[in-house]
């Protein structure tokens, strides 16, 4: 426990240390520091991936249980995929200073909640709890890094000429960035989407029912929904770019509550994944 | 009357409409997790009526408390079908006229081209055709574009597949809701409680409760289900499942079609058959006996787990005696005092549990009501007794039958491979070639950028106009 939690510390430092460089190198245009931003959140996945592997084999289950095992992992994939997609495109760099205080907050919210260890029980035994949990997450970093292309977008939309406009000057031209916000959308409309097909064909082999309307299943058909709303004002209504980025702000908050918030607010037979008691279709 | 139709259509079609809709759905699916789900006047329902008394009768009035089973929601979700019906038809009109121009930009020559070009890009003085290319490629290519060369002319086409996944998946998404909209016309969904070693028949009568879709027909079922076995504590791959019982389907010759242990994650499947275990309880095995002591009938009252009753147990229904006339001369109730432990009882099967059965005669009035212990008798009319033969478990048995499950899940795995499509693939095509004209040569360039294409259209015509005519970027 101590060594994984000292990983997780390391980490949350980083993560802190990564935000202040990237805050400060884009207010103060120092290229050189947002560039070495990124290095450090890339080095705080090591510390991160050390955590959550020494609790794995001290388990004998992946982060699928429980407020921290759950907000780790999905601040681990929005890192990842912050990362990976910012290694491969070094002009979107600077949409760090909307991604990473995000990350490093679920990371801080992930310290403050209970580490207990929650072993898998009858209902979650199967290896479609891996599949459901790992597009849950994907999804989750996909609207994650909307959100942050959404702010940058936002931001530099408001001072077309002015300072920001100048702080952002290396990130792709506004349509890009407008066209990159709705393909992660699309790509975590189609992750959240495979999570729902598998949680349904889980549900059918361990309760026997394909969808019963549980809080969980509805609220994840809700942010479904509400993606498939913003496609369609996309590309059918091509709404204003700032409108449609202030809509992708908005719902990935939503996305967020209907992972670690529901069953905190409801009454769900899905309790057994944030450690409660799981209840069964009578 | 045609243009009722067709504006019908277009509002149906419109961005507005799906939008509302869609937009209705989710607000009201968002109350309906507010408002608890059934009957108003009873339970979790009745006590969120009472502390909200200000909501609960619009609530209740616009039928939140079924929120997904009323005339409202099914009756925008039938707005939804119809709207995304007509959406995937034009979806699909769209996809046809696009991955047809792919396969003409593919054929294009470059003579062609330049007579359907769309932008015309003046190259600078000296620079010749060949030339030109090779810059324009390097610099499509580092906008992000995948390009090649042949013929004169350079294109970047997008595979004629993409523009399909649009279609497919809308029309994936309408198989779902067709099959969903069947399924619950054509099944049938119950619980049947069986004792171990019982068997019933897969009939109306065998089920404690049962929804049934008015499609649905008992026509040509003949199997029955078997309880072979119950093991209170079940271990495999190394995790406990709980209390596990082993069922069988038989067939109508009593034939054994499967068999296997039911726990979560391992249903019971046979071709549209599911069944699973979701509750247990115990399970009173009772003879009916002559003075003699010949027996006449055997039964198996069935028990639930209950800690507000007095014994911790309660009876499902009960065990009907019938007399030599055919008619009932008695009523058995039993159940089976359960031990306490810290105020609350202990959910198990009792050491050598003594029932309790409550014997009544058809006027209710009570007959006796007595401890019995196993081997043990009881005086029931008409000179015969009732022995409890043995207490052990019963499970309860949820059995769903409903062969459109793996068609939703078709159409599931369809709309995510034609999503996918979408999402992974550019919808655009962009084609170069030369032109001579004389004096001056130009590079003739048309270009269709549906979707995720790398760069805008603006991008391209500034960064070949810099690279090839030596001019500064007009936009910024
Ligand atoms: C049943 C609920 C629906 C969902 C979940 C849904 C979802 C989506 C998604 C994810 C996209 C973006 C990806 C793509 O282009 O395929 C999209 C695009 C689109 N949808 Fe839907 N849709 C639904 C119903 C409808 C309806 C009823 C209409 C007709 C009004 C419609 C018309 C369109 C159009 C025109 C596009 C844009 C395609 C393009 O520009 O390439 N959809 N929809």
């Amino acid at each position: 426990m101590t060594a994984e939690i000292i990983a997780m510390w390391v980490t949350v430092v980083i993560y802190v240390v990564a935000t202040i460089m990237f805050v400060f190198g884009v207010i103060f245009e120092k290229e050189r520091l947002t560039n070495q931003a990124l290095l450090v959140t890339a080095a705080g996945l090591v510390p991160q991936l050390i955590a959550v592997g020494v609790r794995w084999v001290r388990l004998g289950h992946g982060p699928y249980i429980g407020y921290y095992e759950l907000a780790n992992a999905l601040t681990l994939c929005t890192v990842a995929l912050f990362v990976f997609t910012t290694w491969r495109n070094r002009r979107l760099l600077t949409t760090g200073i909307g991604i990473m205080p995000v990350a490093t907050l679920m990371l801080g919210a992930a310290m403050l909640a209970s580490k207990a260890d929650f072993p898998i029980t009858p209902s979650l035994a199967s290896y479609w709890l891996y599949i459901h949990v790992a597009f849950a997450n994907l999804a989750f970093a996909a609207f994650a890094i909307s959100f942050g292309y959404a702010i940058a977008y936002l931001i530099r939309a408001r001072s077309q000429d002015g300072v920001w406009a100048r702080r952002l000057r290396n990130l792709p031209s506004q349509e890009i960035v407008d066209d990159l916000v709705g393909r992660f959308v699309l790509a975590g409309f189609l992750l959240w989407g495979i999570m729902i097909v598998t949680g349904a064909i889980w549900a059918e082999e361990s309760w026997g029912r394909y969808w019963s309307w549980d809080p969980i299943e509805t609220w994840s058909l809700i942010v479904w929904i509400i993606y498939a709303i913003y496609l369609h004002l996309r590309y059918m209504l091509r709404i204003p770019g700032q409108k449609l980025a202030w809509y992708a702000v908005a719902a990935m908050p939503i996305a967020l509550f209907c992972l670690v918030g529901i069953p905190t607010v409801f009454d769900t037979i899905h309790a057994g994944y944030i450690g409660g008691v799981e209840g069964q279709i009578q | 009357m045609m243009s009722f139709l067709r504006r019908a259509v277009r509002f149906t079609t419109s961005a507005w409409f799906v939008s509302a809709v869609l937009g209705f759905i989710t607000l009201w699916s968002i109350a309906a997790t507010i408002v608890p789900q059934g009957d108003p006047t009873f339970g979790r329902a009745l006590r969120w009526a009472e502390a909200n008394p200000a909501v609960a009768p619009i609530a209740e009035a616009v039928g939140l408390h079924q929120a997904f089973t009323g005339t409202v929601f099914q009756v925008v979700v039938g707005l939804l079908a119809l709207s995304t019906v007509l959406c995937s038809w034009q979806r699909t009109r769209v996809a046809i006229k696009r991955s047809r121009a792919l396969r003409d930009a593919a054929r294009l020559g470059a003579s062609e081209l330049v007579e359907s070009h769309d932008v015309l890009i003046e190259l600078a003085p000296g620079m010749d055709g060949a030339r030109a290319l090779s810059v324009a490629e390097d610099e499509l290519r580092q906008l992000g574009f995948r390009t090649r060369s042949s013929g004169g002319a350079l294109s970047s086409i997008s595979s004629w597949i993409a523009p399909w996944g649009s279609p497919v998946f809308h029309w994936a998404l309408v198989g779902i809701m067709l099959f969903v909209l069947i399924g619950s016309l054509v099944r049938s969904d119950g619980l049947i409680g069986l004792a171990v070693g019982e068997v019933k028949p897969d009939a109306p009568q065998s089920y404690g409760r049962l929804d049934e879709g008015p499609w649905h027909s008992w026509d040509g079922v003949a199997r029955s289900f078997r309880l072979d076995d119950f093991e209170p504590r079940f271990t495999a791959g190394g995790i406990d499942r709980g209390p596990v019982p082993t069922v069988s389907i038989l067939d109508a010759e009593g034939n054994v079609l499967k068999t296997q242990p039911v726990y979560p994650n391992k249903m019971l499947h046979l071709g549209s058959l599911s069944v699973s275990a979701p509750a247990y309880g115990l399970a009173v095995h009772l003879s009916l006996e002559d003075t003699s002591g010949v027996e006449i009938g055997r039964a198996a009252q069935l028990v639930d787990f209950d800690q507000t009753a007095p014994d911790g147990t309660i009876p499902l229904g009960a065990v009907p005696v019938f007399g030599e006339s055919g008619a009932t001369v008695a009523l058995v109730h039993a159940t089976v005092p359960l031990v306490a432990e810290n105020g609350q009882f202990v959910e198990w099967l009792p050491k050598d549990s003594p029932a309790r059965l409550v014997v009544m005669r058809p006027d209710d009035t009570v007959m006796s009501d007595s401890l019995v212990s196993q081997g043990e008798t009881v005086e029931v009319p008409e000179d015969m007794v009732l022995r409890v033969v043995d207490v052990g478990w019963y499970s309860r048995l949820s059995i769903l039958d409903d062969w459109t499950i793996p068609f939703i899940y078709g159409c599931m795995v369809l709309a995510v491979l034609a999503l996918s499509v979408t999402v992974f693939t550019r919808q655009q095509f962009v084609l170069v070639a030369p032109m001579d004209r004389g004096a001056s040569a130009a590079l003739a360039v048309r270009m269709r950028l549906w979707r995720h294409a790398p760069a805008t259209r603006t991008d391209i015509v500034n960064v070949l106009t810099r690279a090839l005519s030596g001019e500064g970027d007009e936009r910024e």
